[in-house]
């Protein structure tokens, strides 16, 4: 199944895109989505980053199972001011 | 006078607009209503919301790039008891983005340039300076005095801080952060709405998320998202319109694109979900592990300062120099050497020659620590940090090197 992904701030920066799709297999979860983009992103400072995930735009948590279409959010915290 | 108080369009607390309506006492003067006529000619402010933007008490926590364009706007706006917190002094380098400050008020605290400002801005509001950093110690008392908490601060504790203060207080806390050319914003701890904990439970590792001074942020960035956050602010005083309450605002200025997500109070949250365990403030340093990060800066790692850098390179000896800044601050000024940004020491460093003395540098020497620290661990035994960066060079050694 095709997943759409958004990416922002450092996570956009780190994989040099603000969307991307990815090939996912059925039943599988954000999570997945999760260590595709760790997978890809190569740097370690990334992947200590607290992530949280909107499908469809809304916030669901790790285990939330995708299916064909989804489109997937992936936030990490700012705190400039 | 009196007041019907109407439907409003977003779940409040109980009481808490109950607060404001049993303080609007006072009528407007003849200069006040001239000054708020625009608003006193829209639908939704009127007369009624006018005095409850008078009788609003409402805190800026941070007198930055957000507490500009917040001061000013609710200053004008009239919220008649407005409170800043901040403790830092005006820099050159803030007037980029922080328009509530001028030139003369560089060098001077920041309280005292915005609290003129301010009151120069409209005299008919009352403003209140809190000069302390928020710490555990102090938060509830400070913001238990207002309604409404607006965190425009720039580091992740303090965020932590305000969230569980307004939380465990009843008091609605309207966000707003910003990355680089990126911002959100939304309100939470307002009636059941979700809190700064149920988006991001656990704050990230120290040093990992760039601040402004390091990643760099658009100017008018901050305007832009203060300026959302000054909105909201004025709704929950009116009590009208939908508020951002259970959605994320995302703003990506290069593009010039909006999105909202939905966030719901999470059930399980530590602080405002149905069984909380934290009851109270703890320690937020420690909870974000920056004191862990600064005892590791000034205990276990070497240190160099520009002096006695500058005086065995005088004397012949010429340490290897690694500068872990980004190449974009490369460009701004340089102390020569090396480049690997420190997110690229840990898969670069075996190129680095073990033999040779070492010496680290970045803007400030923070970024640089952790370069230190992790290339001691990884078996370097001559590798020393530059005490106070670029910045201690160019105030100690060679002013000609740019601060930035």
């Amino acid at each position: 199944m095709k997943i759409e992904v958004l990416l922002f701030a450092q996570l956009r920066e780190s994989l040099g895109t603000s969307r991307t799709v990815l090939e996912l297999e059925e039943g599988q979860t954000v999570r997945d989505v999760a260590h595709r983009l760790m997978a890809q992103a190569g740097k370690p400072d990334v992947g200590s980053l607290p992530l949280r995930f909107a499908v469809n735009e809304e916030f669901v948590e790790e285990d939330h199972r995708l299916i064909d279409g989804d489109r997937v959010a992936v936030l990490t915290p700012v705190s400039g001011g | 006078m009196a007041f019907h108080i109407i439907g409003y369009g977003c779940t409040p607390t109980p009481g808490f607009y109950n607060q404001i309506y049993d303080r609007m006492l006072e009528d407007l003067s003849r200069n006040e209503i001239l000054r708020y006529s625009r608003h006193l000619s829209l639908p939704n402010v009127g007369m009624e919301g006018q005095l409850a933007l008078k009788a609003a008490k409402v805190l800026i926590v941070g007198a930055g790039g957000l507490g500009a364009p917040l001061g000013l706007y609710l200053a004008a706006a009239g919220v008649g008891y407005l409170g800043v917190a901040d403790f830092d002094v005006v820099d050159l380098s803030n007037l980029q983005r922080q328009v509530m400050f001028g030139t003369k008020d560089v060098g001077f605290p920041k309280l005292r340039a915005a609290k003129a400002r301010l009151e120069d801005l409209n005299p008919d509001i009352e403003v209140m300076v809190h000069d302390a950093r928020l710490t555990s110690d102090n938060a509830l008392g400070i913001i238990a005095a207002y309604d409404i908490v607006v965190d425009g601060t720039d580091n992740f504790p303090t965020r932590y801080l305000i969230n569980d203060a307004s939380v465990l207080l009843g008091k609605p806390n309207v966000y707003g952060s910003i990355y680089r050319f990126e911002g959100q914003a939304t309100v939470f701890a307002l009636g059941d709405g979700p809190c700064y904990r149920c988006l991001y439970a656990q704050p990230p590792p120290p040093g990992v998320v760039p601040s402004c001074a390091e990643g760099g942020v658009l100017g008018v960035l901050p305007g832009i998202i203060g300026s959302i956050q000054a909105n909201e602010t004025i709704k929950l005083i009116l009590g009208k319109g939908d508020t951002l309450k259970g959605r994320l605002l995302l703003l990506d200025a290069l593009n010039m694109r909006f999105r909202e997500l939905k966030i719901r109070r999470n059930p399980d949250c530590p602080i405002c979900g149905d069984h909380p365990t934290i009851r109270h403030l703890i320690d937020y340093d420690e909870f974000c592990g920056v004191g862990k990060a600064d005892a590791t800066a000034d205990v276990a790692v070497p240190e160099m300062t520009p002096k006695e850098l500058d005086r065995k390179m005088k004397s012949g000896v010429q340490p290897l120099l690694l500068d872990v800044r980004e190449p974009h601050e490369r460009e701004i000024c340089s102390l020569g050497g090396r480049l690997i940004p420190l997110s690229e020491i840990p898969t670069l460093a075996h190129e680095l020659d073990g033999q040779r003395e070492i010496v680290v540098y970045c803007r400030s020497g923070v970024r640089s620590a952790s370069a230190v620290f992790y290339l001691r661990q990884a078996g370097f035994q001559k590798v020393w940090n530059l005490r106070g960066g670029i910045l201690a060079w160019s105030d100690d050694v060679d002013p000609t090197v740019a601060k930035y």
